[in-house]
């Protein structure tokens, strides 16, 4: 298996071999552009990436703001295409799928978490996760997943009736309902103080651990980043640095 | 710094123009209808006036049978009376070239000054000339016709038309066309519509008709003009005293001449019309308005707590928001105002074909205009000020953080839910719907309001049918009524009967009274019928014969309610020829009827209670079609008959009329049907998606598919819509219940007919509208960013 990863300071070719010998790789992303034309100038959001993730990674990619992680991020779970280049989901590409493809991937393979929450508002936490329990195969019931991220007793709530914390994990919890082969979150903890912060991401880190989810992260928080098995920190558009953390703390342990 | 955010409002006005247009083309239409209702009702008035005042169209009417000519310096002296003119009038049967069966003509006489084109006019009703000349004094066969009579005919000057005077088959040669102001409206007593081919009025020298009628040094129909200030029923109580002993029937002020009364209908129902349809439309445009700037406003809230800490006063940014609801409502005043100024121009030409006035050029009313545009934007400011007081109170710290989800609770409601295991989906439209009742109500109103306006458009067809149908098929089933110039021996009715072709003949006696209940009273006739009819049959609401009963009187429904009066009550019958008796009679049985205000008895009761011999005043025919052209030739030769009407013309003429005009107001209506359904359902569907996108766009991005999305989309809509035809129905009915009110006249009625044919078509308009404006706006999904969506937040 050819193994391509983006060029990087920490770069420990001989861990890395090991690991993909043991791991499968959930997407491959092969030169890819996406170029945002303006009037008059052109905005390159992402210039030439080439990555590889493998199943059960918790990946954090960091940058600052305009780096190119989220429009990366909106590529591999489907909800935006890129100017050229390619992205393989296992042996899907990506793009090359049609709108229907592509929402059939998000369907069955992906689960989002966003910045925002994005719970529909006249729905009960059980309610918006069924919302996607109703269209997956496989999925677990909206109990189960609440009581994954330890919000069992809010079942019934309105979003209005929860915290920002709260909200947070629900949209975790349905992300996860239907057991996604990946997790895609967008800034998870950006709209949430530090104690609400990390039990969002003792959410997120158990839902990886205990389901063997491949989850991706992007933060502009670096000490994020210490929890994580891998660390991709994007400038410009380009992958800077690419190093898997020897050391993962709890999110309890991390300091920001 | 203003200029600023004018740019703004400018890119925002273009980024949102099919919203924005939407509801100015709501406002435009409520304009159209004020400025068309109330321009053309100002112009029709000032016309009116103009020609009233101009050929001194009188105030008060009197006919008798013959009246020495010094008795109207009696006339002339009752307190307050300013002119006396006297005329000779007669009805007569008259044939016309191009025409099988008779028609019926009213021969005016015309004074000797009033032919001398010389003199100062003085008369009373002059009468206006729009081709060729008035007759010659001494030229018997000279006569100038009625302009519509003329025309409805396709006469030309020169062109001949034989009528019955006085027995005797006369020719009259048209040397001119005229209008009058006593027949800008021209029908037939008695007719329910125009009918310009059968009725015509013809002027002449009064010498000739002194000597056709025998009425050489006498007058038979007199008109009094009354100086301000004096009250019409004394100076009538006069008239009717000085002329009982020369037959008279009961004078009458210009309320009730036929012609000023419908006109005067006319502009009531323009009134009516000009107010109640733009409140409709303009209330909905202020809900729109509402509605979309608070959803702005939502949206906005960072801009506007930016704008707030930059220093920008709540008035500042209250205002900016306000100009924009200021700045559709102007688009669509000024829309309104074109499209208002072209329908009154339509309408006028629709009038000119019933209305004839000497000049009918509309002009449009700058005044009209202007209230219509403060009309336009105080609406407009309702929906803006409520929606944007918010932006006032808003604190720029508070503004900046995102907004916490929309509050929902849970409540009884849920439990169905559950009960009925309904999915999520559905779920979550119900709750918004139910979570916002005032927004829904509104909206469920506003999309049945154009079911309503569709239901109105069509009920009048409906009622329009059954009215024909009840009037001319059920009730009355005569082929041909025939009028005696005076009452004659029940004989008469042999000579009618032995026609070859007349199938069945019934005789009718009708005489004009004044009936007194109390203080209410009303001139009419009663007409007496035969015990054993076929041919003329009195019925129920539910269309079926009522019996006739042997003595009392029976009343149409509206003229018993005119008179406060049902069964079982008495009233006074005060005869108003020969004898002029007074007798109590009781009131036995109230008949269904859609036309004029009628009364009927037992013909040989009426005669038993006059105390007169058996006397007949025409007879209704029942013929043989085939044999028609030989029965109207009999007609037009009979002596003494005033007047001939032959039902089958007359239907035909009223179908004509009707369709010609049902075709101009029916396209005003489903225009307006349009704007409301398409205006409210598409802006409906816009603040719809505004508010969902977001929901909408996160279940995309977690795997629903483009179908599933607009289906919950376009759901909440159908939800909408479906619930809203009900309330549409219902508003509808009131509607159409209004314009039963409306038109109610003592000269027609309409029924209140709402068929199913009516209900179903108006549903599915409405339904298409909704899924026409949804699939329009579920394209705006199909083009939405997920990733922008989902960056934003609110």
């Amino acid at each position: 298996m050819k193994m391509t990863f983006a060029p990087g300071p920490n770069r420990n070719d001989s861990t890395r071999s090991a690991m993909i010998r043991d791991k499968p790789i959930v997407f491959r992303v092969q030169s890819l552009c996406k170029v945002y034309p303006l009037d008059e100038v052109s905005v390159h959001a992402l210039r030439g990436i080439d990555l590889e993730i493998q199943a059960g990674d918790f990946t954090v990619l960091l940058g600052a703001s305009g780096s190119g992680k989220s429009t990366l991020l909106n590529m591999l779970g489907g909800i935006d295409i890129p100017t050229s280049g390619t992205i393989f989901y296992r042996d899907q590409n990506l793009t090359h799928s049609t709108a229907k493809e592509l929402t059939m991937y998000r369907r069955q393979s992906v689960g989002f978490v966003f910045q925002f929450y994005n719970l529909i508002p006249s729905l009960t936490a059980g309610e918006n996760i069924a919302l996607v329990t109703d269209i997956s195969d496989s999925a677990m019931t909206p109990l189960e997943s609440l009581t994954m991220v330890d919000l069992a007793d809010r079942v019934n709530s309105f979003p209005s009736q929860l915290s920002g914390g709260e909200q947070q994990r629900v949209a975790i919890a349905r992300a996860i309902a239907k057991r996604p082969d990946v997790l895609l979150c967008d800034e998870p903890t950006g709209a949430l103080d530090l104690g609400t912060g990390v039990g969002v991401l003792e959410a997120i880190s158990t839902v990886n651990q205990s389901l063997g989810t491949t989850t991706i992260v992007i933060t502009h928080n670096v000490s994020i980043g210490q929890m994580a098995d891998r660390i991709v920190t994007m400038r410009d558009g380009r992958i800077v640095e690419d190093r898997r953390n020897t050391q993962k703390l709890s999110p309890r342990e991390l300091q920001w | 710094m203003k200029a600023t955010l004018d740019r703004k409002l400018i890119r925002e006005l273009r980024s949102s123009a099919g919203t924005s247009l939407a509801i100015a083309i709501v406002i435009a239409a409520g304009v159209a209808v004020f400025v068309m209702a109330l321009s053309t009702l100002s112009f029709l008035k000032n016309t009116r006036q103009t020609y009233y005042d101009r050929y001194r169209f009188a105030d008060i009417f009197a006919t008798a049978k013959r009246v020495p000519n010094h008795i109207s310096d009696d006339i002339g002296k009752i307190p307050g009376v300013a002119i006396v003119a006297t005329r000779v009038v007669a009805d007569i049967t008259i044939s016309v070239p191009g025409l099988n069966e008779p028609a019926s003509g009213r021969l005016v006489s015309l004074s000797l000054q009033s032919l001398d084109r010389h003199s100062k006019p003085t008369g009373l009703n002059s009468i206006h000339l729009t081709r060729g000349r008035l007759p010659t004094w001494d030229a018997a066969d000279e006569v100038v016709a009625s302009e519509a009579f003329f025309i409805a005919n396709r006469l030309t000057l020169g062109s001949k038309i034989k009528g019955l005077l006085n027995g005797r088959l006369q020719e009259m040669r048209i040397v001119g066309v005229a209008l009058s102001p006593e027949f800008v409206f021209q029908i037939r007593s008695g007719d329910f519509l125009p009918d310009d081919r059968r009725f015509g009025v013809f002027w002449t020298s009064r010498q000739h008709l002194e000597a056709a009628f025998d009425m050489k040094g006498a007058f038979n129909d007199v008109s009094v003009r009354i100086m301000r200030g004096t009250s019409s029923q004394s100076v009538i109580s006069r008239i009717d005293q000085i002329l009982e002993p020369f037959g008279g029937i009961g004078a009458y002020d210009r309320t009730e001449q036929i012609s000023a009364r419908f006109l005067d209908d006319e502009i009531k129902q323009l009134r009516a019309t000009g107010l109640v349809v733009p409140i409709i439309f303009l209330s909905v445009a202020a809900f729109l308005l509402n509605v979309i700037l608070a959803r702005r406003i939502e949206l906005q809230r960072e801009a506007i707590a930016t704008l707030k800490a930059f220093g920008y006063s709540g008035t500042d940014v209250a205002w900016h928001y306000l100009k924009y609801a200021f700045l559709i409502a102007a688009v669509g005043a000024l829309l309104g105002c074109i499209a208002g100024t072209w329908m009154a121009r339509g309408v006028c030409e629709m009038y000119s074909h019933f209305f004839r006035f000497p000049s009918f050029n509309f002009r449009p009313s700058p005044e009209v205009m202007a209230v219509a545009c403060l009309i336009s934007i105080a609406s407009a400011s309702v929906g803006g000020i409520l929606a944007v007081s918010r932006v006032m109170k808003m604190q720029p710290a508070e503004a900046m953080r995102p907004p916490s989800p929309s509050k929902y609770v849970h409540n009884w409601v849920d439990l169905i839910w559950k009960t009925l295991r309904l999915s999520p989906s559905v779920v979550m439209i119900l709750r918004r719907l139910r979570r916002r009742p005032i927004t829904t109500g509104i909206s469920m109103f506003g999309i049945g309001l154009a079911t309503a306006v569709l239901m109105v458009s069509n009920f009048a067809i409906d009622a329009i049918d059954t009215m024909i149908d009840f009037q001319f098929t059920v009730a009355q089933r005569h082929d041909i009524q025939v009028t005696f110039e005076y009452p004659t021996a029940p004989s008469s009715v042999n000579e009618l009967g032995n026609m070859d072709g007349v199938m069945c003949v019934e005789p009718f006696r009708s005489l004009p009274v004044r009936l007194t209940n109390g203080h209410l009273t009303h001139r009419t006739a009663i007409l007496g019928l035969e015990q054993q009819r076929n041919l003329y049959r009195l019925l129920n609401s539910n269309s079926n014969p009522i019996h006739l009963p042997h003595s009392g009187i029976v009343l149409s429904d509206k003229l018993a309610e005119l008179l406060g009066v049902s069964v079982g009550g008495d009233l006074t019958i005060e005869v108003l020829e020969d004898r002029r008796q007074k007798v109590l009679v009781a009131v036995t049985g109230i008949t269904t009827e859609f036309s004029g205000t009628n009364a009927y008895m037992d013909r040989h009761a009426l005669h038993r209670l006059l105390q007169e011999d058996s006397r007949i005043s025409g007879a209704f025919l029942r013929i043989d079609n085939l044999k028609s052209r030989y029965i109207y030739d009999f007609l037009q030769r009979i002596p003494r008959t005033a007047g001939v009407s032959i039902k089958s013309a007359a239907l035909k003429s009223i179908r004509e009329t009707i369709q010609k005009n049902q075709l101009i107001m029916q396209s005003f209506n489903s225009i307006f049907a349009a704007i409301i359904a398409l205006g409210v359902v598409y802006n409906m569907a816009r603040i719809t998606m505004a508010e969902q996108q977001r929901d909408l766009a996160t279940l995309r991005v977690i795997g629903f598919t483009q179908m599933e999305v607009s289906w919950m989309f376009l759901s909440e809509l159908m939800i909408v819509a479906i619930f809203a035809i009900p309330l549409g129905w219902l508003v509808g009915t009131g509607l159409c219940y209004a314009t039963v009110k409306g038109f109610e006249s003592e000269l027609y009625r309409i029924p209140l007919v709402i068929s199913r044919k009516n209900l179903l078509l108006s549903a599915g308009v409405t339904l298409l509208a909704a899924i026409i404006s949804g699939l329009i706006v579920r394209r705006s999904l199909n083009q939405v960013n997920l990733v922008e969506v989902l960056k934003s937040h609110g």
